[in-house]
């Protein structure tokens, strides 16, 4: 698939993932490669710039004896703008796919 | 390559491309090697798996905030702004200027407008005229102090914009890097500003007129300056 589609949908994927729970950066990658074919550290910029909008904020938790990880959680405006973003892009691939079939009617 | 091959790479191409809190990051992909380890996978695949340092180190730089790159290229005056850039900036500074004219002429209509509304009249710069046509001129130039206020916080914006711009095409020529495209966010403010300066243009237009007519009508002249000697 086209890298740049795969560009623009992954800040909302990420964040898809993260309104359900917190998650770790590795937690993030393997549920999107699960579907998606992108290379693992792609995720780490994402998160990055998401946490730098303002969108995510991380935290440090113990696990079982090792040293602390770290989690990322959706802020209050990441989760608004998540939303949002969802709508837009659900709504989008919808007009998108209308205008796909009405062009392959034409083509029969 | 083995994790630590990966993180030493990486490291270096992070610092190439200078990007700012490089340990946090590493912090990241160690803890993913980590967690990917106990997962079963070894560190060849891991390594494989994440994709090539440098191409991280440059989808990392891609979303650097703005910000951070103007502080970076304010204290590097190595820059390579050589004489050819001279001109430009110049260009910049006039622009600059430009835009503080606005600024003062915003600042002194509303002045003016208060004074005509609140019947100030301090050093006599208000000339004689009933006080309903002095309410009318004073809110026209309320409007268009705020009309060009909006202006110039738009202009503000677009120029350093520009500004950012020319930055990032002169570190990218220099660096040779490749060109990357970044997202406004300051969309929505700039909305807002744009139906301010409509609505602010509107009352302008129509308190002027509503003023001039009533000065008119009132003096029963009209050029009704005359009429109450403003300029005797």
């Amino acid at each position: 698939m086209n890298i740049q589609y795969k560009k623009g949908v992954l800040e909302l994927c990420v964040l898809a993932k993260l309104s359900f729970e917190d998650c770790y950066g590795y937690d993030i990658s393997e549920t999107i490669s699960q579907h998606i074919d992108i290379s693992d550290g792609t995720v780490y910029p994402i998160l990055r710039k998401l946490k730098s909008d303002g969108l995510v904020t991380t935290y440090l938790s113990e696990e079982s004896g090792g040293p602390p990880r770290k989690y990322y959680r959706l802020t209050e405006l990441g989760r608004k703008e998540y939303i949002q973003a969802k709508r837009e892009w659900l709504d989008f691939t919808k007009k998108v796919a209308k205008i796909l079939s009405e062009d392959m009617n034409e083509e029969k | 390559m083995k994790k630590n091959e990966y993180i030493g790479a990486l490291q270096s191409a992070l610092t190439k491309a200078k990007i700012n809190d490089i340990e946090e990051i590493l912090a990241d992909y160690e803890q993913h090697f980590v967690q990917k380890m106990e997962a079963g996978y070894s560190e060849e695949e891991i390594a494989a798996q994440l994709g090539r340092p440098d191409r991280i180190a440059a989808q990392f730089a891609e979303i650097t905030p703005q910000q951070m790159e103007a502080v970076r290229m304010g204290a590097l005056p190595a820059i390579g702004l050589g004489v050819a850039a001279v001109p430009v900036v110049l260009l910049f500074i006039l622009g600059a200027l430009w835009g503080i004219c606005m600024a003062i002429f915003a600042f002194a209509s509303a002045i003016c407008g208060g004074f005509l509304i609140g019947k100030i009249n301090l050093a006599k710069i208000i000339p004689t005229m009933p006080y309903s046509s002095a309410l009318l001129f004073g809110i026209a130039l309320m409007a268009l102090a705020i009309l060009t206020a909006a202006a110039t916080m738009l202009y503000f914006a677009y120029l350093s914009h520009l500004w950012r711009q020319y930055f990032n095409w002169q570190r990218r020529t220099i660096n040779g890097e490749s060109s990357t495209e970044r997202s406004q966010q300051q969309n929505q403010s700039k909305r807002t500003l744009q139906t301010l300066i409509r609505i602010s243009l509107i009352l302008f237009g129509v308190f002027a007129v509503a003023g001039y007519l009533n000065s008119v009508i009132l003096s029963g002249q009209l050029e009704f300056w005359h009429a109450w000697h403003w300029f005797a």
